[in-house]
């Protein structure tokens, strides 16, 4: 066991030198996750991911419903274990969620029975965080981060008294109250209305630019993608693999109207994301 | 004109700031309307006990059958005057609450356990689906076998039957949790414990009150039927002994008082409910 660590260490040590992934903030290699069902036969979920993602990226992972990349986004998070491959946070390889990761859910997940701040105060008080966590006010801490997601205000309100996007917002500022190096977000939008969700795309730029985090966020959303991401990975259907990755080089910030400024672009990127999941026809 | 205005007024508040029903004047409203509701009740209520006065004296109705509402009330006055109540309110109501704080901690316990523990659950589960289907009350000549006519078969006969409504509505509140919600805990590394306390026993709650408001009922009638069986103390004692006089108006006094209790009772659990389960909001 010691030696297969030290044959880890070496190679990583060895990739980190040949190349410039040693700064990856995650990166997944050869990733493969199966489920064993209850009448004995296995599912796929994907196979064969390899995805690198360098420190302050945003990467959206793009795929049709079922095709494995909630599962996959899990296992990069570490809620989750891979079946086979390896998965490292900052060059080191992990098993469970590592402690540079907060993970947004699809839905807001929030406690019903604590306030907004107590919510997002929530990963301060546990897990053992509490205890190296003494210096700073957590009050304070609470309200800076609910100004970040446009929440000020609403420290006392409970969560039923929120609307789904509000909710939403607060599920982000827990995530980010450790302020973790990475970001991991599985759909963390798709229940809300086409309106609220766009103008939540362009507040979690804003987000993104102001905590200087890594995110990666699943999404089947081309639109949703195109406005965050530096970079789409498409994957297939299921079992899910990476079948394609684009850089997205639209100009930032972007917002709307600079969108539809240069549409040639924007549809370009549109049309070849569709190809890739087979619904340009 | 102006009740209207006022009301424009205050539902524009509520869209904005959710603690709106605060505001004095709502709180106003809020007391009227209760003023309101009450009087409606006494009235109603009030008029149906009228009723009943009205036809046992207008149908000369035996008082040994059905007696006056206020042969009941003097009833009720000299029961506790000359013959004692208070001291089987005191032997009933100590019972029932002894027999209930042992029903909920080991309730509670045990719900917990099969929560947590698998090993438990399938252990335990097939003794609770034959233990739920024998009707409890018929356990009671073989407690007082056991234990005797003492204070302690009935506290035994409260707890047993308290017991599993107490059981069943605490097992469905701890697995009543937001099951997203482990993946939370996980994701900020709360340990096992962290995450029954802070998830588990907290999402427990609401399902937790509803058993505790039938299991205190249920004490109730385990400790007066324990009584009927044999004490010489007890609300269930002394509706046994009126029953031997034919003072049929000293029961209906004793219900009177084994309504309050049931009454008041209700009212505190509902109490503890809304002071720790305020968060599920207005519905």
């Amino acid at each position: 066991m010691a030696h297969q660590d030290d044959d880890i260490k070496k190679h990583t040590r060895a990739a980190a030198l040949l190349s410039a992934d040693f700064a990856a903030a995650v990166e997944m290699s050869d990733g493969m996750k199966v489920f064993k069902k209850e009448d004995g036969t296995s599912l796929v979920a994907f196979e064969g991911v390899s995805l690198s993602v360098q420190p302050r990226e945003f990467v959206c992972v793009l795929g049709p419903s079922g095709c494995g990349k909630t599962t996959m986004l899990r296992c990069m998070a570490g809620l989750e274990a891979l079946t086979r491959g390896g998965l490292t946070v900052f060059g080191k390889p992990v098993s469970g969620v590592h402690r540079d990761v907060a993970v947004v859910f699809q839905r807001p997940v929030l406690l019903p029975w604590l306030t907004v701040a107590e919510n997002v105060q929530l990963p301060l008080r546990v897990g053992g965080y509490g205890r190296r966590d003494s210096g700073v006010s957590a009050k304070e801490r609470v309200a800076a981060l609910l100004e970040l997601v446009g929440l000020a205000g609403f420290e006392a309100a409970y969560p039923y008294e929120l609307s789904g996007g509000m909710q939403q917002r607060a599920s982000i500022a827990r995530a980010l109250s450790r302020d973790p190096g990475i970001l991991m977000m599985d759909e963390p939008f798709g229940a809300l209305d086409a309106l609220t969700r766009q103008h939540m795309n362009f507040e979690l730029v804003n987000i993104w630019h102001k905590s200087g985090s890594t995110i990666v966020l699943v999404t089947h959303n081309i639109h949703e993608a195109l406005i965050l991401a530096d970079r789409v990975v498409v994957m297939s259907e299921r079992p899910g693999r990476i079948v394609k990755e684009l850089l997205i080089d639209l100009p930032r910030p972007r917002t709307a109207k600079s969108l539809k400024d240069e549409p040639d672009h924007y549809l370009g990127l549109v049309r070849e994301i569709e190809e890739c999941l087979g619904v340009a026809e | 004109m102006a009740v209207v205005s006022g009301q424009h007024e205050s539902a524009t508040r509520g869209g904005i700031t959710p603690q709106s029903d605060s505001g004095p004047r709502s709180l106003q409203r809020r007391l009227l309307r209760a003023t309101a509701n009450g009087v409606l009740i006494v009235a109603v209520y009030g008029a149906c006990i009228g009723a009943w006065q009205l036809l046992v004296e207008a149908l000369q109705v035996p008082k040994y059958i059905l007696p006056a509402p206020s042969e009941v009330a003097v009833a009720l006055w000299t029961v506790f005057a000359n013959e004692g109540l208070a001291r089987d309110l005191y032997a009933t109501l100590v019972e029932m609450l002894a027999g209930l704080a042992i029903a909920t901690v080991s309730a509670v316990i045990a719900a917990a356990l099969i929560e947590e523990f698998p090993i438990v659950r399938r252990l335990v589960y097939p003794a609770l689906v034959v233990l739920q289907s024998i009707p409890k009350m018929a356990v009671a000549p073989l407690i007082m076998i056991w234990i005797g006519l003492g204070i302690e078969s009935k506290i035994t006969l409260a707890a047993l039957v308290a017991f599993f409504p107490l059981l069943v509505n605490s097992m469905s509140g701890f697995a009543g949790y937001d099951r997203d919600a482990l993946d939370l805990f996980k994701s900020l590394h709360a340990g096992r414990f962290e995450t029954f306390v802070r998830l588990k026993l907290r999402a427990f709650l609401p399902s937790f009150f509803a058993g505790l408001k039938v299991g205190y009922m249920f004490a109730l009638l385990g400790a007066i039927v324990g009584e009927f069986l044999g004490s010489d103390a007890g609300l269930g004692h002394a509706i046994v002994q009126m029953q031997f006089q034919l003072n049929v108006a000293g029961v209906f006094a004793v219900l009177v008082v084994l309504a309050v209790i049931g009454f008041v009772g209700e009212r505190l659990v509902a109490l503890a409910e809304w002071r720790w389960t305020r968060w599920r909001g207005r519905t």
